[in-house]
C-alpha cells in the first residue's frame, strides 16, 4: 500500500514533468487548428517546428481519433522544409468530431508533442460539417408520390441571362398528400412569394441572375416537415463562356522522381544526406496501381526502416493489394493504421457482402544489442578483503536491440455494412526469438560468436561457467512478446442507414516472455505448483497461435492450496476483453449518439499502443444542425470508470461535459466560427487526510495517512494506515477559432485566429494545477496585382503547471512570401520565424517537522512528509531565428530544380548556429 | 314497353353518370397548363375567346407564358415562339402561323393528350417518346399521330419527318400512311389522297430552314480537358466546361 502510494506520487510529478518537458527543448510545435473539417473532402493540417531538420527526428505521427473513439489511428505525416504537411479525409460515417495531436519522435527517442499537455487526453477537437455544395441534398428527406417535369431550364446547361425560365410540372395525387405547399428556392433562397405557383406548376423568371452556377430546388413544406421533390444545377453563361469544372483522373499513368541533396551544419557537425523518391500510378479500366519508394542515406539498422517502399493494385472495388511498407487498418482494438512491413491484401464479393482481408509483415525490424565487454567488480569487505566478484554486461552507445516482431491477422465479415454485417476477425504478434543475439546468461556469450569475456581471467570465466546466472545484463534483458487479439463485430443500418449500430468485442492474450515456450508440467513443479497434464497438453496444442506461460500479463490459472500442495485450475479472466457498442441516429437536423465502452486493465495490442485501458462507461452526444446545415450545436455528457476490473483500491470516476458551437456560412464573405469548453472532473473517492501534517501542508502530503482504532493484543489501540492517493480535480478547456476571409487593397486575405484555454485545478495535491494560455493568429494574403502570396503569423503559448513548479511561455511570429515570376516558371519563396522561449522551473524537495531534504537529514518517520517547492529556481531564455528560403525552377514541362536554405540562430546560448542547404531535382511523367 | 323504359332508364342513367365522371376529369385537369412559352420573338398573340384572353406576348413580362387547352398561339410575320410541352416535347412555330391547343394533362401522374390544330403556317415539333400518351398535329386535311419523334409539318398538309415515325391520315379519306426518317408526305386539298416519298439530306436542310431561328436557348455544355504540370511536377488534368449553342 505504502509503495503504492509513492508510486504513484512519482508517477504523478513524472507526467507533470514530462508534459513539460517538451517546452524547455529547442523544438517547439506551432499549429494553427482548422475551423472545421469538410466531410468527404481533404482536409490539410499543417504543423510548423521551427529550427527542425529531416535529420533530426526519426518519425512524426498523427494520431486522430472519431467521436472519442477509444483508441487513435495513426498515419505518418511528411516533413519538407520546416513543414510538417497531412491532410484528414473524414470519412462518410457518422461522426460529428475528429480530435488528434501529433507526435515527433526525435533520434533521442524523446516524444515531441502538439497539444504539449497530456496530448491523448487533451487533443485538438474539430467539428466535420457536411461537405457545402451537399448540404442542402443530404439534409431534406425525399418525398414520395410526387412526379415532376423539368420544363426549364435543362439540368447541366448554360442559359443567358434574359433567357433564364424555370419552369416545373408537378404530379401527384391531391388527396394522398400531407398538408402543405411547393417551395422554390434558387441558391438556397426561398423565392416562392415570386414565382407563378399552382396547384400543379411552378415558374419562375428570376430578373437579374448573376453570371455563374446556380441551384434550383424544388421542396414540399408541411407544418412538421420539409421535403425534398427535385433540385437540379444550371449556368447562366455567355456563350463560349468557360467555367472550370475541377481536376479528374485520367489513365495516363503518372509519376515523377526526385534526388536530393542536403548539406547541414547542425551544432557544427557537417552531414551530407542523399535521397531519391520515385512514385509511379495509373490504371486501366478498372484496374488500379501505384508503387512508392524512398531511398536515403540516412538509412540506419539502429533505427527501424527509414528507407521506404511499397506497391498497391486494385480491381474497381473487389481486390485491394498492398506489399512493402503499408498502413493496414482492421478495427480499433487490433490495428488502425500502424506501418508493418509486409503485405495487406483484401477482397469484396458479391457486391461487398463477402469481404476477406490479409494481412502479415514485420511491425518491428530487428535491431541487434550492441554490448560492452563483461565488467567484474569486486565485492569488497573491510579494506581489501574480496569476498565475492559481480559479473555486469552493459549496452554500448545506447545499443539496446529488439527482435523482429511479425504480425498475422485477417478479417473475414459477410454483409454489407450499410445493411447488416457481421465479421470476425484476430491478430496475431510475435517476436522471432532467433532474430537477434540476445544475452540472457554466461552460456549466451559462451555460444555466440560475442568475443564480450576476452577481459576476464581463467578463473573469472570458470566462475561465470558454473553459474552463468550470476552475469547481470545492466538496463535488463529484452524480453520477446507474444499478443492475440480475437474477436467480433457487429453492424447495422436502418433507415438508409440514417440508424446504425456497431460494436466489436474482442479477447487479447499477452505474454511478456516466450522464451521458454508453453508452459510444462516439469516447468510448474519448478515453480512449486502442479499443473494437471491436460492443461498442458492445451497450451502445447495453443502454442502456435500464442505461447502461454508463467509470464503471461494475466495467467489464466488460479492457484490453490489443499493440504500444503498448490494446484493449478484454469479460470477465465475478463481482464484482458474489451468491447464498444454503439448506436447513432444521423438526421438532416439532428445527430445522436450513444456509445459504450469497457475496456480491461489487461487488454492490449502490441499493433496499437494508443487503446485507453481499463476504463469503462458511456458516452452521449447530440449535435443540432440549424439553418441549412450553416449552424452546427452539439452537447455531450460522458461518464467514465478505471479499475473495471476491481484490482485497485479506489476507482477513479471521471465526467466530462462537452458543447461546441460552430458557425459555418456558405458564403466565405462571412466568418466561420467555432467556440467549445469541456469541463471535467475526475475523483477517485478518496479523503485527503494526514493528521500528522497541518491543514496547509495537508495537500501537499507525500502519504494520505488515517488513523484508525484497532484492537492489538486485547488493547486498543490507535494506529496509522497508508490509503490510496486521492485524486479530485477538475479542468476547463475553452477552445475557440474564427477565419475571415475579406478583400482590402486588391488583395484577397485569409484571417485565421485561435484561441485556447486549459486550466485545471486539483482540490487534493497542492502542486496538481496547471494553467495553459495559448493564442495563434495567422493572416495569408494573395495580391491580385502582383503574382505573389505573403503569409504572417504570430504564437503565444503560456503554461503554468505543478502550481509553480514550472512556468513557460513560448511566442513568436513568422513573416513569409511567395514569389511566381517568369509565368510561373521561378517560384521562390521565402520565411522569416522568431520564437523566444522563457522557463522557471522549480524542484521539488520533501520536507518534514526536521527541515528539508536539500538543508539537513530527515526525521525517520515518513508519514509526515510533504513537499515543497525548493527556493531555488533554474530560469532558461533563449530565443531562435530561423530564416527559410527557397526556390523552384522549372527547367522544361517535365524536369524541375528546387532549392532550399535554412539557417537557425539561437540566442543567450553557446550555441553555434545551423544551417542546411538543400538540391532537389524532380522528374516527372 | 316495360323493358324498353328500363333499357331507356339505364341508358339515361349511365349517360348522367358519365356526364358527371367526365365532368370531373375535366375539372381535375382543366387548370393546369398544358404547355408554356418558353421562347418568342415579338409579335406573338395568345388568344382564348371563350375565356376572353388575348394577349400580345411581351419578352419582359410573358416569357414562360402557360398555355391552357383552347388557347390560340397566333405569330406575326417577324415572330417566333418555342413551346414546351408538359412532357417536355417542343414545338418551335415559324412566323405566320396559328396553332390551337388542346389537350389534358394528368394531375396525379404524367398521362396527358395533346394535339395541336394547325391552322396556318408551319411548326416543327420534337415529340417526346409517348408511351400511353397520344400527340396529334391536325390541318383541315391532314392528322399526323406521333409517338416520338422530330417532324415539320405545314397547315397545307405537307409533313416531313426527321427522325422517328409518324402516321399520317387523310381525314376525308381515311387514308393512312406511316413516315419514317427523311421521308414526307403531302395530304391534298380534299384530304382524300397521299402522296408520299423520300427526302435526300438537302432537302431536309432546306425544309429545317428558319427552325433556327427559335432554337432552344439553353446552350449544351461540353467538355474540354486541357493537361499541364503543376507547380509539383504532376500531371493534371482539367475539364473546361464550355457552353456553346446546341444542334436540336
Amino acid at each position: 500500500m505504502l509503495v503504492k502510494g509513492v508510486i504513484k506520487k512519482i508517477l504523478t510529478i513524472f507526467i507533470i514533468l514530462a508534459a513539460t518537458s517538451t517546452a524547455y527543448s529547442q523544438f517547439n510545435i506551432q499549429h494553427q487548428a482548422p475551423v472545421l473539417f469538410e466531410r468527404g473532402v481533404d482536409n490539410a493540417i499543417t504543423f510548423n517546428v521551427p529550427g527542425i531538420t529531416q535529420t533530426d527526428f526519426q518519425q512524426a505521427i498523427l494520431y486522430y481519433r472519431y467521436d472519442g473513439a477509444s483508441s487513435y489511428q495513426q498515419k505518418e505525416v511528411q516533413y519538407n522544409n520546416g513543414f510538417f504537411r497531412t491532410s484528414i479525409y473524414p470519412e462518410a460515417n457518422n461522426a460529428s468530431t475528429i480530435e488528434y495531436y501529433f507526435e515527433i519522435t526525435l533520434n533521442s527517442g524523446v516524444g515531441l508533442f502538439y497539444p504539449n499537455n497530456l496530448p491523448s487526453e487533451n487533443p485538438v477537437t474539430v467539428e466535420i460539417v457536411d461537405e457545402a455544395g451537399d448540404q442542402k441534398t443530404q439534409s431534406k428527406e425525399q418525398i414520395e408520390g410526387v412526379d415532376y417535369t423539368i420544363l426549364s431550364p435543362d439540368a447541366g446547361t448554360g442559359v443567358s441571362p434574359e433567357n433564364v425560365v424555370i419552369a416545373v410540372a408537378l404530379f401527384y395525387d391531391m388527396q394522398s398528400l400531407e398538408p402543405g405547399e411547393f417551395r422554390l428556392l434558387i441558391d438556397g433562397q426561398d423565392v416562392t412569394e415570386q414565382a407563378d405557383t399552382s396547384a400543379y406548376y411552378i415558374s419562375y423568371v428570376p430578373k437579374n441572375l448573376e453570371r455563374g452556377r446556380h441551384s434550383i430546388a424544388i421542396e414540399y413544406a408541411t407544418d412538421t416537415k420539409t421535403y425534398a421533390v427535385t433540385n437540379w444545377d444550371f449556368s447562366v453563361v455567355a456563350p463560349g463562356q468557360a467555367t472550370f469544372q475541377g481536376f479528374q483522373e485520367n489513365n495516363i499513368p503518372q509519376g515523377n522522381v526526385e534526388l536530393s541533396a542536403r548539406n547541414q551544419v547542425i551544432a557544427g557537425d557537417i552531414n551530407n544526406a542523399y535521397s531519391g523518391r520515385g512514385r509511379v500510378s495509373g490504371k486501366v479500366g478498372d484496374f488500379r496501381y501505384s508503387a512508392k519508394g524512398f531511398l536515403t542515406s540516412q538509412e540506419d539498422p539502429r533505427l527501424q526502416p527509414q528507407n521506404r517502399y511499397g506497391v498497391n493494385l486494385a480491381y474497381g472495388d473487389i481486390w485491394n493489394f498492398e506489399a512493402g511498407h503499408v498502413y493496414p487498418n482492421m478495427s480499433q482494438f487490433t490495428i488502425a493504421g500502424r506501418r508493418i512491413h509486409g503485405l495487406n491484401t483484401s477482397v469484396h464479393l458479391l457486391n461487398e457482402n463477402i469481404n476477406m482481408q490479409f494481412m502479415y509483415g514485420e511491425l518491428e525490424r530487428s535491431i541487434t544489442n550492441l554490448y560492452d565487454s563483461l565488467i567484474v567488480e569486486d565485492v569488497v569487505i573491510g579494506a581489501d578483503s574480496v569476498v565475492d566478484r559481480n559479473y555486469f554486461l552493459t549496452y554500448k552507445d545506447q545499443g539496446r536491440g529488439n527482435f523482429q516482431r511479425t504480425i498475422t491477422g485477417g478479417r473475414l465479415s459477410f454483409g454489407n455494412e450499410e445493411k447488416f454485417q457481421i465479421g470476425f476477425h484476430a491478430l496475431k504478434i510475435e517476436d522471432d526469438t532467433t532474430s537477434i543475439t540476445n544475452v540472457r546468461d554466461y552460456r549466451d556469450i559462451v555460444n555466440s560468436n560475442l568475443t564480450l569475456n576476452s577481459n576476464l581471467n581463467a578463473l573469472e570465466q570458470d566462475s561465470l561457467a558454473a553459474n552463468p546466472e550470476d552475469l547481470v545484463v545492466r538496463s535488463g534483458n529484452i524480453n520477446p512478446r507474444g499478443n492475440l487479439v480475437a474477436g467480433g463485430d457487429l453492424q447495422f443500418g436502418i433507415d438508409n442507414n440514417r440508424i446504425r449500430f456497431e460494436s466489436e468485442a474482442v479477447i487479447s492474450a499477452l505474454n511478456n516472455n516466450i522464451y521458454d515456450g508453453p508452459l510444462t508440467s516439469q516447468r510448474a513443479d519448478d515453480l512449486g505448483f502442479d499443473v494437471d497434464e491436460g492443461i498442458t497438453d492445451l497450451l502445447e496444442q495453443l502454442s502456435w497461435l500464442i505461447i502461454v506461460n508463467e509470464n503471461m500479463d494475466v495467467l489464466p490459472l488460479n492457484l490453490n492450496e489443499d493440504d500444503g500442495e498448490i494446484t493449478a485450475e484454469p479460470f477465465f479472466p475478463t481482464s484482458i476483453l474489451a468491447g464498444n457498442g454503439e448506436l447513432s441516429f444521423r438526421y438532416p437536423g439532428n445527430s445522436l449518439r450513444i456509445q459504450y465502452r469497457w475496456i480491461g486493465p489487461n487488454f492490449n495490442s502490441l499493433a496499437n499502443s494508443t487503446i485507453r485501458r481499463d476504463i469503462a462507461g458511456f458516452t452521449v452526444s447530440d449535435r443540432v444542425n440549424l439553418f441549412s446545415n450553416r449552424l452546427y450545436v452539439t452537447i455531450a455528457y460522458e461518464n467514465l470508470q478505471d479499475n473495471v476490473s476491481n484490482t485497485r483500491d479506489a476507482t477513479t470516476n471521471t465526467i466530462s461535459y462537452r458543447s461546441n458551437i460552430s458557425w459555418y456560412p456558405v458564403n466565405r464573405d462571412l466568418p466561420r466560427i467555432s467556440a467549445s469548453f469541456r469541463y471535467r472532473t475526475r475523483d477517485n473517492g478518496v479523503q485527503r487526510q494526514n493528521y500528522l501534517l497541518s491543514d496547509d501542508l495537508l495537500n501537499a502530503a507525500v502519504r494520505n495517512i488515517q488513523r484508525e482504532q484497532r484492537t492489538i493484543n486485547g488493547q486498543d489501540t490507535l494506529i496509522a494506515i497508508v490509503t490510496p492517493t486521492p485524486r479530485n480535480n477538475n479542468s476547463l478547456n475553452i477552445n475557440s477559432s474564427i477565419t475571415q476571409q475579406f478583400r482590402l487593397f486588391n488583395t484577397r486575405n485569409d484571417l485565421s485566429l485561435n484561441i485556447s484555454n486549459l486550466k485545471t485545478t486539483d482540490e487534493v495535491f497542492a502542486f496538481g494545477d496547471v494553467l495553459s494560455t495559448s493564442v495563434s493568429v495567422n493572416l495569408t494574403s494573395r495580391f491580385n496585382d502582383a503574382p505573389l502570396e505573403t503569409q504572417l503569423g504570430y504564437t503565444y503559448n503560456d503554461t503554468e503547471s505543478g502550481s509553480g513548479q514550472s512556468q513557460v511561455l513560448i511566442s513568436g511570429f513568422y513573416v513569409g512570401g511567395q514569389l511566381f515570376l517568369w509565368d510561373n516558371t521561378l517560384n521562390i519563396n521565402a520565411r522569416l520565424a522568431y520564437t523566444n522561449n522563457d522557463s522557471e522551473t522549480r524542484n521539488f524537495d520533501v520536507c518534514d517537522s526536521s527541515g528539508c531534504s536539500s538543508d539537513q537529514a530527515l526525521n525517520e518517520n515518513p508519514n509526515d512528509d510533504y513537499f515543497a517547492l525548493a527556493d531555488e529556481s533554474t530560469s532558461r531564455s533563449f530565443g531562435s531565428y530561423v530564416f527559410q528560403a527557397g526556390a523552384r525552377y522549372n527547367i522544361t514541362e517535365n524536369h524541375a530544380l528546387l532549392f532550399d536554405a535554412n539557417l537557425t540562430n539561437i540566442t543567450n546560448q553557446s550555441v553555434q548556429n545551423d544551417r542546411i542547404v538543400q538540391l532537389r531535382y524532380v522528374y516527372s511523367f | 314497353m316495360k323493358r324498353l323504359f328500363k333499357y331507356v332508364y339505364i341508358s339515361v342513367f349511365l349517360i348522367t353518370g358519365m356526364g358527371f365522371v367526365s365532368s370531373s376529369v375535366i375539372n381535375s385537369t382543366s387548370d393546369r397548363p398544358i404547355a408554356i412559352v418558353k421562347h418568342f420573338k415579338p409579335d406573338v398573340n395568345l388568344r382564348n375567346l371563350e375565356v376572353d384572353k388575348d394577349l400580345m406576348l411581351d419578352p419582359q413580362e410573358n416569357m414562360g407564358e402557360q398555355l391552357f387547352s383552347g388557347d390560340s398561339l397566333i405569330t406575326r410575320e417577324e415572330g417566333f415562339a418555342l413551346v414546351v410541352f408538359m412532357d417536355r416535347s417542343v414545338a418551335k412555330v415559324k412566323p405566320s402561323s396559328m396553332l390551337i391547343l388542346k389537350g389534358e394533362v394528368g394531375t396525379a401522374s404524367k398521362e396527358m393528350s395533346t394535339r395541336i390544330d394547325l391552322e396556318e403556317g408551319e411548326v416543327f415539333l420534337e415529340v417526346q417518346p409517348q408511351g400511353g400518351n397520344d400527340f396529334e398535329v391536325a390541318t383541315n386535311r391532314s392528322l399526323a399521330s406521333v409517338k416520338g419523334t422530330n417532324f415539320g409539318n405545314r397547315s397545307d398538309g405537307y409533313i416531313w419527318v426527321q427522325e422517328g415515325q409518324v402516321d399520317v391520315t387523310a381525314l376525308n379519306s381515311g387514308q393512312t400512311v406511316s413516315l419514317f426518317e427523311k421521308m414526307y408526305a403531302q395530304v391534298d386539298d380534299q384530304g382524300n389522297d397521299i402522296q408520299s416519298g423520300t427526302l435526300s439530306d438537302e432537302e431536309i436542310e432546306e425544309l429545317d430552314e428558319g427552325f433556327d431561328e427559335v432554337e432552344d436557348n439553353d446552350l449544351e455544355q461540353k467538355e474540354i480537358i486541357l493537361k499541364f504540370r503543376d507547380q509539383n511536377g504532376q500531371l493534371q488534368e482539367i475539364t473546361i466546361d464550355v457552353f456553346e449553342e446546341g444542334n436540336n
